[in-house]
C-alpha cells in the first residue's frame, strides 16, 4: 500500500521530467552561432557524402532529382562561361581566366562583378580573408 | 585542390579564348524559377562540352544550392558560382594551413557580417557552415576529418 502511495507521488513527477528533458534532448539548442554553423557543415557534408553513396540504390525519382540538381548545376558554371565580357560577371568570356585568377589570388573582384546585396558580401567576406592570408604570408616571410 | 582549381582555370581560359560560344539547351533564367525550368546542358557545346567542367565543381555548387534552400542566398550559388567555389577553395586553402575548421567557420561570418559570430543572422551561419561541409566533401575531401571528427 504504501508502495502504491509513493508510486502515485512519484510517476507524475518522473512523467513531467521526460516530457521536460525529452524535446530538449531532441530539438538542437544551439548555444552559440558557432554550433549552429558547425552542426550545418556536419549535415551538409553528410549530405553530400550520402548522395554519393546512395546512388547507386537510389529509385528513379530520386535519381532524376539528383539529376536536375546536378543539372541545374552544371548549367550554371556553363551559363556563367557563356556570358560575355562585362556584363559583371566573373567567369566572362574574353577575361574568364583573369578574373576567376584575381579572386584566387585575392585582389577584388567588385569591380568585375555585379552582384546581389549578399554575394557582394561574400566576396567583400572574400576578399578582406585573402588580404589577412597574404599579410600573414609576408609576416612569416620577414 | 591547386589540381581542382587549375583545371577549372585552364577550362576557364580555353573558354575566354573566343571563338564558339558554348550552348546549353536551357539554363536557369533566375534565382526564382531555376529549380524547374532547367533541363540538362547539351552535351553538343561547341565551345566547352559540359563533360569537360569538372565533377567536383558541379557537385559543389550542385550541394551549395541544396543546403541554402530556404535561405536568404537561395539561387545564389546558380547566378555566381565563381564567388561560391572560390570561397570552397579558400577554405580548403585554410585548412591546409593548419587551421582548424572551427576558426575557418568563425574568422569567415566575421569577415562577412562584421560583426561577431553569436550576433550572426540564421541564413549567414547556414551559408558558412555549409561553404565548409559541402567545400570539404567535394573539393578537399583530405580534410574530411575537420568535419567529422
Amino acid at each position: 500500500m504504501a508502495f502504491m502511495k509513493s508510486l502515485a507521488i512519484t510517476a507524475p513527477v518522473i512523467v513531467l521530467a521526460v516530457a521536460m528533458t525529452v524535446p530538449a534532448a531532441a530539438i538542437p539548442d544551439h548555444a552559440t552561432g558557432l554550433d549552429r554553423a558547425r552542426e550545418m557543415s556536419q549535415k551538409s557534408f553528410d549530405k553530400v557524402r550520402g548522395k554519393s553513396a546512395d546512388a547507386p540504390g537510389q529509385n528513379k525519382a530520386d535519381q532524376a532529382d539528383k539529376l536536375t540538381g546536378r543539372d541545374r548545376a552544371l548549367a550554371s558554371i556553363l551559363k556563367g562561361l557563356e556570358k560575355g565580357n562585362g556584363n559583371g560577371n566573373a567567369f566572362g568570356r574574353g577575361h574568364s581566366a583573369d578574373v576567376l585568377g584575381a579572386l584566387l589570388a585575392g585582389d577584388s573582384p567588385s569591380e568585375l562583378a555585379s552582384h546581389g546585396e549578399k554575394v557582394s558580401a561574400m566576396v567583400k567576406a572574400f576578399n578582406a580573408l585573402k588580404k589577412a592570408e597574404k599579410a600573414e604570408e609576408a609576416d612569416s616571410d620577414s | 585542390m591547386r589540381r581542382i582549381l587549375i583545371a577549372g582555370l585552364v577550362l576557364l581560359a580555353a573558354c575566354g579564348d573566343g571563338g564558339a560560344d558554348p550552348t546549353i539547351a536551357t539554363v536557369p533564367s533566375g534565382t526564382g524559377d531555376s529549380a524547374t525550368s532547367t533541363t540538362a546542358p547539351s552535351p553538343d557545346t561547341t565551345g566547352v562540352p559540359a563533360q569537360a567542367i569538372p565533377e567536383e565543381l558541379v557537385n559543389f555548387i550542385d550541394g551549395i544550392e541544396e543546403a541554402l534552400v530556404g535561405t536568404a542566398y537561395e539561387g545564389a550559388a546558380l547566378e555566381d558560382p565563381d564567388v561560391f567555389l572560390a570561397t570552397g577553395a579558400l577554405f580548403c586553402e585554410q585548412l591546409d594551413a593548419g587551421i582548424d575548421a572551427d576558426a575557418v567557420l568563425v574568422g569567415y561570418v566575421e569577415a562577412l557580417t562584421g560583426g561577431s559570430v553569436d550576433e550572426a543572422s540564421d541564413d549567414d551561419l547556414v551559408l558558412a557552415g555549409s561553404l565548409l561541409g559541402v567545400g570539404v566533401a567535394t573539393l578537399c575531401p583530405r580534410h574530411e576529418d575537420s568535419i567529422s571528427g
